[in-house]
């Protein structure tokens, strides 16, 4: 059971967005879609939902072709960032016909998310704000109970308080009933204690497809005094340097080393969001 | 099981436009037509070819929210496929309700003309094929069934344009919108003058006499059925291959 990704490629005129891309998403598992803007994150996954059609390569929803294919595409639930729905709908009618398109749709539990976000489901879409808007839109990826959901953007807008409602619900939806998650997104540090998998995508091309673990174990950091840090990674391939005051952290590509910390310095694992710039920068 | 669905979502859709429509006929009949009645005089209320009104509208209802409802499809996980069956059931659905609800009124209509000389209610069809040789009920069926295939055509017709206009990128709205009447009204009408002298609007006046002005309703029905195929077939092609636009 998974979503399998076959060689898909896709061009717009000129520009290559996506070059042979393969990759699976497994059931019921939590990815991270991380790339950098123009990578290819929502062309991915608007061919997998069928919103656009690749060029070459195909994919399979549980092993069906999901090209024109209502079976398959009935187990997949896509938030954009772009509203779909129609403007003058109101968020109540919206819920309405999302179960009517996808009869698993928990209505209740969507109408008591709406009263936790404060969203009033009376309102119609083009009277939300870009946060509200981002908000309805999660409300249904967590009320769907599909298979698949995929998040792009899912947290637009949104204030750091209502990120952190959404990242609170979406794990306790998960442990609850487990489903496959995608998110793409940009704020990288906050989800990344919430991710089980990432795929960095880079110019069209998966460059990386690997569980969070073994991708932290790529490099780590080292925090301390400057003038110790300074001496501890000089014969090191540094990605990174922050200082505050006389403490300064180093981030260091490969492994953790296995002996113990020099006497003032502190190791640990590796700020995801640096290894993500360091893996996608040009 | 989802074609179901998107239907019935469709039908919710246009069902308010088509509530408005008979709700504004109904008020302007009750206006216009009470107003003789109360105030006497040589005053008529006539309202003829209803049909006429309701292609229009029809039409309009084609050209309206392909682009809403294609995206709201495309949310719910709603293969082409399936998108454009639905329309062609919510299309046909549409059309025989309309249908149905004018034949209704000009039935109604033609009650009251006998009760009152100053109120005239008359259909499109009754005027043009009013010598047919066939009985009432019958008479009114054929009406209903024939005006189907018009207001389906016409439905059809709005929906093409649509969503062809969808698949256009701005720069070829633009040439499209100005290119096509243009052809019409001013190349068409110079290019028969100079090249085909007058043969191209003779056959083009033939074709309408045929359709509109024959004496046997059929010849406008094998022409709208002809017209649907073709309306259908385009219309698929276009829509096979539409994707989200940003």
């Amino acid at each position: 059971m998974s979503i399998e990704v076959k060689k898909v490629i896709k061009n717009f005129g000129s520009t290559c967005a996506l070059d042979k891309v393969t990759v699976t998403f497994e059931e019921n598992k939590i990815y991270g879609l991380l790339g950098r803007n123009g990578a290819g994150k929502t062309t991915l996954l608007n061919i997998i939902t069928n919103r656009i059609f690749s060029d070459a390569g195909e994919v399979l929803i549980d092993g069906i072709p999901a090209r024109e294919n209502d079976e398959a595409l009935k187990k997949i639930y896509m938030m954009s960032e772009k509203d779909y729905y129609p403007a003058n709908m109101k968020i109540k009618d919206i819920f309405r016909w999302t179960q009517e398109f996808y009869p698993d749709f928990d209505l209740e539990y969507a109408e008591n998310l709406a009263e936790a976000f404060e969203l009033n489901i009376k309102k119609n879409v083009k009277s939300l704000s870009t946060g509200y808007s981002s908000i309805f839109k999660v409300i249904i990826a967590l009320s769907v109970n599909t298979p698949y959901v995929l998040l792009d953007e899912p947290v637009l807008g949104l204030d750091a308080n209502h990120r952190d409602m959404f990242y609170r619900y979406l794990i306790e939806k998960y442990s609850e009933t487990p489903s496959t998650y995608v998110i793409s997104t940009h704020l990288i540090e906050e989800i990344s204690n919430l991710v089980e998998h990432i795929i960095i995508i880079r110019k069209g091309k998966i460059i990386k497809d690997e569980a969070r673990e073994e991708l932290m174990s790529y490099g780590y950091t080292v925090s301390g005094k400057a003038s110790l840090v300074d001496e501890y990674v000089r014969d090191k391939n540094v990605i990174g340097l922050d200082s505050i005051g006389g403490l300064k952290s180093a981030y260091v590509m490969g492994q953790i080393p296995r002996d113990k910390a020099p006497e003032g310095l502190e190791i640990t694992k590796i700020d995801l969001q640096k290894l993500f710039i360091k893996l996608t920068d040009n | 099981m989802r074609i179901k669905t998107a239907v019935r979502y469709q039908i919710n859709d246009y069902i308010k436009p088509v509530l408005i429509y008979y709700f504004s006929i109904f008020c302007l009949t009750l206006l216009f037509g009470m107003i003789p009645l109360i105030f006497g005089g040589n005053g008529r209320f006539s309202l003829t070819g209803i049909e006429f009104i309701t292609s229009i509208f029809m039409f309009v209802l084609g050209l309206y929210s392909f682009k809403e409802v294609f995206l709201m499809m495309l949310q719910n996980g709603i293969s082409r496929k399936t998108m454009f069956l639905s329309r062609l059931l919510t299309m046909a659905s549409i059309s025989i309700i309309m249908s149905i609800m004018d034949r209704f009124i000009i039935i109604i209509g033609q009650m009251l003309s006998k009760v009152s000389d100053k109120i005239e209610i008359t259909g499109f069809y009754d005027m043009r094929f009013k010598f047919r040789n066939i009985n009432r009920i019958l008479f009114n069926l054929e009406a209903i069934f024939i005006t189907i295939f018009i207001y389906l055509a016409l439905i059809l017709f709005g929906y093409f344009i649509s969503s062809l206009y969808y698949r256009m990128n701005k720069a070829v709205k633009i040439v499209v919108s100005i290119s096509v009447p243009a052809f019409v009204f001013i190349l068409l009408p110079v290019l028969d003058y100079t090249i085909f002298e007058g043969k191209l609007i003779k056959l083009i006046n033939d074709v309408l006499k045929f359709i509109f002005a024959s004496e046997n309703p059929y010849n406008m029905l094998i022409s709208c059925i002809l017209f649907i195929v073709v309306c259908v077939v385009l219309s698929w092609i276009v829509i096979r291959k539409a994707v989200e636009k940003k």
